[in-house]
């Protein structure tokens, strides 16, 4: 893998504080965000639709594998060098449960919690 | 005082054809590990063996030194056996540590070159290809997305 892609929601001020701390991150594979909104995006890959960007996050890599939710946080990990050992510790079974059922938690109240913590997008899909 | 003697040369003797041994041992298994944390870098692998051994030697032979001196006094041939065996029972202590620490260090540095090339720990949920194969597919047998 060579780059991973990051389709997440840029109308919402959690996932762009995080893409901005993710991306100041050392990396092991290259981490390129877009915003799922971002009409580019859309006109290039009209069939993300189909995976419901809104309801979870999106990575991509750069052979076309998909991964979702948990899956795509992992590979997120994974893909940073600090973080790496974090994506096996959290792939095991006993707790793929709990980072599963986080990540829910987050994509289900994200723009909640943006408004709870007064956190605001900032510029509009900075990609 | 002579049998003082006996016992400070028998345990010198034998605490340092231990060390020697130990660090014999390390120097010839732990060079597999260290190849394999340096990616099949022979050459670097085998000169942080060396100074890995080298600082072995050092530690080891600075406690059998250190560790030296009796605070009683050997009377006879009794004394002299359980003297020794105190003293090297400790060494032997000391090196069995060290070694853990050397395996426990080779393993580490196997484990995180290791971690460098890991592919990604979950499967992807799907692919692009079984997207857009998705994509063109009448609207009536469209599959919903996995759940990751």
């Amino acid at each position: 893998m060579e780059a991973l892609f990051v389709f997440y929601d840029g109308e919402c001020g959690l996932c762009s504080k995080a893409r901005t701390h993710l991306a100041g991150l050392a990396q092991h594979v290259p981490l390129i965000f877009v915003p799922y909104q971002d009409l580019r995006l859309q006109a290039v890959f009209p069939e993300l639709e189909l995976l419901d960007p809104d309801q979870q996050v999106i990575a991509m890599s750069d052979t076309g594998d998909i991964y979702r939710g948990d899956s795509a946080w992992i590979t997120i990990l994974w893909a940073l060098r600090d973080y790496r050992r974090w994506a096996f510790l959290l792939a095991r079974p006993a707790w793929r449960h709990q980072a599963k059922a986080a990540v829910h938690y987050l994509s289900l109240n994200r723009r909640r919690l943006s408004a709870g913590l007064g956190l605001r997008v900032r510029s509009t899909f900075p990609d | 005082m002579n049998h003082m003697i006996v016992t400070y040369t028998l345990y010198l003797t034998l605490s340092l054809l231990l060390t020697v041994w130990v660090a014999r041992t390390l120097h010839r298994n732990g060079r597999i590990f260290l190849v394999a944390a340096f990616k099949g870098n022979e050459a670097l692998a085998d000169s942080v063996n060396h100074l890995l051994v080298v600082g072995f030697y050092l530690v080891n032979f600075g406690f059998v030194a250190l560790y030296l001196k009796l605070t009683g006094r050997v009377a006879d041939g009794q004394g002299v056996f359980e003297a020794v065996a105190g003293k090297l029972g400790i060494v032997l202590l000391v090196l069995g540590a060290m070694h853990f620490f050397n395996l426990y260090l080779f393993n580490h540095l196997r484990r995180n070159a290791e971690l460098d090339t890991a592919p990604p720990p979950v499967a992807p949920v799907t692919t692009l290809a079984q997207v857009i194969a998705r994509a063109t597919t009448p609207a009536t047998t469209l599959p919903t997305p996995r759940e990751g």
